[in-house]
């Protein structure tokens, strides 16, 4: 009986060896990432705003209004394909439909 | 060997030491980055540009109603970069895909389950995928309309997915896991665990095999497809993430269900823009809204596109329809209104001249510059 008693002993400081190598494990793990994140190679977000400015502002945009400058804005003079099919729908229609007199 | 109780004792005080170690290091990487975080994108335009005027909204029409679902449309996406394919789902057990040009159909393919909450089109256009509470996504060929392939692996539905080529599929589901999937095979290449929520939203980045997935526990976070951790992940808010959009390879947006969208960047790791949810004249009550179009009583975020220069952002709201945004100076533009119930999508187009909104009045509006 008291053999017994001893083995379930061991055993449970076993189990909580391991128990305690797999949380140590993790916490390391842990602090490992947080290492790299703080290494992490960064710029002010002032000046990152200051890129995508720059960059939003030098790229054309088809759905902003056409024109020498918007804004800082480049807009292209790029044929709208919505208003073409429009248009070409409306100039078949035409020829489709006879006019009574 | 030594003791084991010993071995113990010496386990506990390291993880002691350890844990005041990442105390110390959460506090400095907290530091770090405040340091970095200086200003925000509307302050730094303002003194860019003082009195520059808010960009014109003034040239935008609608050229086409694309009519032939039967109940609420649940996604829709626009096809390869040089098609003017849309595709949509909805719960009427159909995927339509439409000639946005002409207005008509091209093909509408019955789905093998009714309950569909997303919806996607391959960058190649021969695939097509559809997933939502049946737990799988079906993929589907283009030129035949039959189903090529289901991909089991999720243990709750599907919320959203996108092609990260033309062969693999990233899925997010409530289960809290996103998967990347070879389609070809129908197998899992690998498995995102770290949210500690349902995943709502997915954006992904095809150029740089990433991908940005939002959850309901308030976490944004970015991925790396061929790693298992996060690469960056960002607190949104107390409240569920409902939306992410990526602009540029380093910027994205993310909606929260209380109607705020943020926009982060990963260059500076942080939070550099704020847009507070729009106050219209047109808001209906959200308990009238409720009462008389079936619509949803909150005014949550539930759909982001860019414009193709970025300064123009178009938000749908649960409870505002949908709302332009000049991103830089944060100002409010105008709305694409028309839609009879909940605009519940916007997506622009690949070539940047196109915006679709779909609505659960079951149509689709095709919007242009006129």
């Amino acid at each position: 009986m008291y053999e017994m008693e001893e083995n379930v002993d061991e055993k449970r400081l076993l189990m909580q060896l391991k128990i305690s190598e797999i949380k140590l494990k993790r916490v390391t793990e842990l602090n490992n990432t947080l290492k790299q994140n703080i290494a992490r190679e960064r710029i002010t977000s002032s000046n990152s705003c200051l890129m995508i400015i720059n960059t939003i502002r030098a790229t054309s945009d088809p759905l902003l209004p056409a024109g020498e400058e918007n804004n800082g804005i480049r807009t292209n003079s790029m044929i709208n394909p919505y208003k073409e099919a429009m248009i070409m729908r409306r100039n078949d229609n035409k020829t489709d439909c006879c006019i009574i007199a | 060997m030594s003791d084991p109780q010993e071995q113990l004792k010496k386990l506990q005080v390291q993880i002691t030491q350890s844990k005041r170690e990442t105390k110390q290091l959460y506090f400095h990487l907290d530091r770090v980055l405040k340091s970095c975080q200086d200003s925000n994108l509307t302050t730094v335009y303002r003194q860019q540009v003082p009195n520059g005027p808010p960009v014109r909204f003034d040239n935008f029409g609608l050229y086409h109603v694309l009519r032939g679902h039967f109940n609420k449309i649940s996604q829709i996406r626009w096809g390869p970069a040089d098609s003017y394919y849309l595709l949509s789902s909805s719960q009427d057990g159909f995927m339509i895909i439409w000639d946005t040009l002409t207005g008509y159909k091209v093909k509408a393919i019955p789905l093998d389950v009714q309950w569909v909450l997303s919806c996607a089109y391959s960058p190649d256009g021969q695939l097509l995928a559809s997933g939502g509470l049946s737990n799988r996504a079906t993929i589907y060929n283009f030129e035949s309309g039959t189903s090529k392939a289901v991909l089991k692996g999720h243990t709750c539905y599907i919320s959203d997915m996108g092609f990260l080529g033309p062969d693999k599929l990233i899925t997010a589901s409530g289960d809290m896991n996103c998967i990347l999937w070879d389609v070809n095979r129908a197998i899992q290449v690998n498995t995102y665990v770290d949210h500690l929520g349902d995943v709502l939203s997915l954006a992904v980045d095809q150029k740089n095999g990433r991908f940005v997935s939002g959850a309901s526990d308030g976490y944004a976070k970015v991925w790396d497809c061929r790693s298992a951790c996060p690469v960056y992940q960002y607190v949104v808010g107390h409240n569920e993430v409902t939306v992410v959009e990526q602009l540029t390879d380093h910027l994205f947006a993310a909606g929260t269900d209380d109607g705020t969208i943020k926009l982060f960047d990963m260059r500076s790791d942080g939070e550099i823009n704020r847009y507070n949810p729009p106050f219209l004249a047109s808001t209906v009550p959200p308990a009238l809204h409720q009462n008389h179009q079936g619509a949803a009583d909150d005014s949550s975020v539930t759909s982001i596109a860019f414009s193709s220069s970025g300064r123009l952002m178009f938000a749908t709201y649960a409870d505002k329809g949908c709302v332009v945004w000049d991103l830089l100076a944060n100002q409010l533009l105008g709305e694409l209104s028309g839609h009879s119930n909940q605009v519940n999508q916007v997506r622009v187009n690949g070539q940047g001249n196109g915006v679709a909104t779909s609505s659960w009045d079951s149509t689709i509006k095709i919007w242009g510059a006129t």
